[in-house]
């Protein structure tokens, strides 16, 4: 869920014309595959009690983890290009228009 | 919805030419495209005319003299792994398992990856666009990241088939059978450019049905590869693909077959690319020429322009690796 968010996942609109739905299906809306995740990306939960929420000490892991995912993503893509991107999906096609608008500025 | 069809299962291949010869008769096969189009209602149908039992489509054969007669039925995922297509034909078993997801594959057919309907979302949609007897195409003035930058006009779908750019780099022809008996075409003339008419993508009349591809020989000196760039690892069309099957005598490029897809309305031949190459030594200088020239006619839409860049790169980047290998023919 968090790779999708960050990296393929997008709702896009016919926003000049009719402002309907135009990827309404499960090829063009792109849910990531298997293939599609990063072997070297894991995401640490950390294992603190909550004592506030309930009387065993859990919580809940499971949409959590989407939230941190598209920041950790936006933040390497900072650290490799000194670019801040803030809309996903951070896809190719995002990235190869904010290099290109950063190389036009110098 | 699904629409209200009779489903026809015919025994023969000449009771299947007659009954799809029909008014609002459509042909199933695999029927991985057929059941998207009618529940979407991309268009209507009236009888279901399924060929999935005509066992003589099926199957890969070699004829004498080692070209390559693979039935229209034979699936996408027997095209993959068939030591004949990958000893003589690596790109078209490269491309045959670049199609969609493992599951599509084992279902889809070859002859349907080549007759598939257009992916647009537009088309797709609900919306009455030009390729359905509407009177415009949405996605000139619409959201257009995958559309096409060359031989667009009126329409601009891409071509999605990744079969068929392959199988027209290896200069394939199609039997096609029909009513009035049989004829065989190559593959390159066998699709539909929206200028001669916005409401077909193949040449296939009322009844046709392509029964069998014809692979000639692979040439001495022959290398080929299929490279596909999607938007996610697998299950997807292309954002940009290139066939190539360059022939060579030592380092110098005799004959040179560049098809594109992912970038016009039919399986793009890049001739000026092929001009480019033919009776040149493949250096890294004239893979990025060719590159650069299989591109100049290339006219992006709005959202489509980074296109060009990434056909560049993709022609040159799978140029130089042939450069680099030995021949498999």
């Amino acid at each position: 869920m968090g790779i999708g968010l960050a990296m393929t996942e997008a709702r896009v609109l016919d926003r000049r014309q009719t402002g309907k739905l135009v990827n309404r299906n499960w090829h063009d809306y792109k849910l990531p595959t298997a293939l599609d995740m990063p072997a070297q990306m894991v995401s640490v939960p950390v294992e603190l009690d909550d004592s506030e929420a309930n009387s065993t000490g859990a919580k809940g892991l499971g949409e959590p983890v989407t939230i941190p995912t598209a920041a950790a993503v936006a933040n390497a893509v900072y650290h490799a290009t000194g670019i801040r991107v803030t809309e996903t999906p951070i896809n190719p096609q995002q990235l190869g228009r904010l290099l290109a608008e950063r190389d036009k500025e110098g | 919805m699904l629409p209200n069809f009779t489903y026809v299962r015919p025994r023969t291949l000449k009771e299947a030419t007659r009954q799809l010869a029909a008014t609002g008769a459509v042909l199933h096969a695999g029927g991985t495209d057929l059941l998207g189009c009618l529940r979407d209602e991309v268009f209507d149908a009236a009888q279901v005319v399924s060929i999935s039992g005509l066992k003589d489509l099926h199957g890969i054969r070699e004829e004498q003299g080692g070209g390559l007669r693979i039935g229209a039925l034979t699936t996408l995922t027997e095209v993959a792994g068939h030591p004949l297509v990958n000893r003589h034909h690596p790109l078209l078993a490269q491309a045959a398992r670049e199609v969609a997801s493992p599951q599509l594959r084992h279902q889809g057919t070859l002859g349907g990856n080549l007759c598939q309907k257009p992916r647009c979302w537009y088309y797709r949609g609900e919306f009455p666009c030009l390729r359905k007897g509407g009177e415009k195409c949405f996605a000139v003035g619409g959201e257009n990241p995958y559309h096409c930058i060359l031989g667009g006009n009126r329409c601009f779908i891409v071509h999605p088939a990744d079969t068929a750019p392959a199988l027209i780099a290896l200069e394939a022809r199609l039997r096609i059978a029909g009513p009035q008996g049989s004829r065989v075409l190559p593959v390159e003339e066998f699709h539909v450019p929206p200028a001669t008419d916005p409401q077909r993508e193949t040449v296939l009349e009322a009844g046709e049905i392509v029964i069998e591809v014809l692979i000639p020989p692979a040439a001495a000196g022959l290398r080929s590869v299929y490279r596909k760039v999607q938007a996610r690892r697998s299950w997807d069309f292309a954002l940009a693909g290139v066939a190539l099957a360059l022939r060579f005598e030592g380092d110098k490029v005799i004959a040179a077959g560049v098809v594109l897809s992912g970038a016009a309305p039919v399986p793009w031949r890049a001739r000026e690319a092929e001009d480019a190459l033919t009776g040149r030594v493949l250096t890294p200088g004239l893979a990025a020429r060719a590159a650069s020239a299989a591109m100049q006619d290339a006219r992006p839409l709005r959202d489509n322009g980074y296109k060009v860049a990434l056909f560049q790169g993709l022609i040159e980047e799978q140029l130089l690796a042939l450069a680099g290998r030995k021949d498999s023919g």
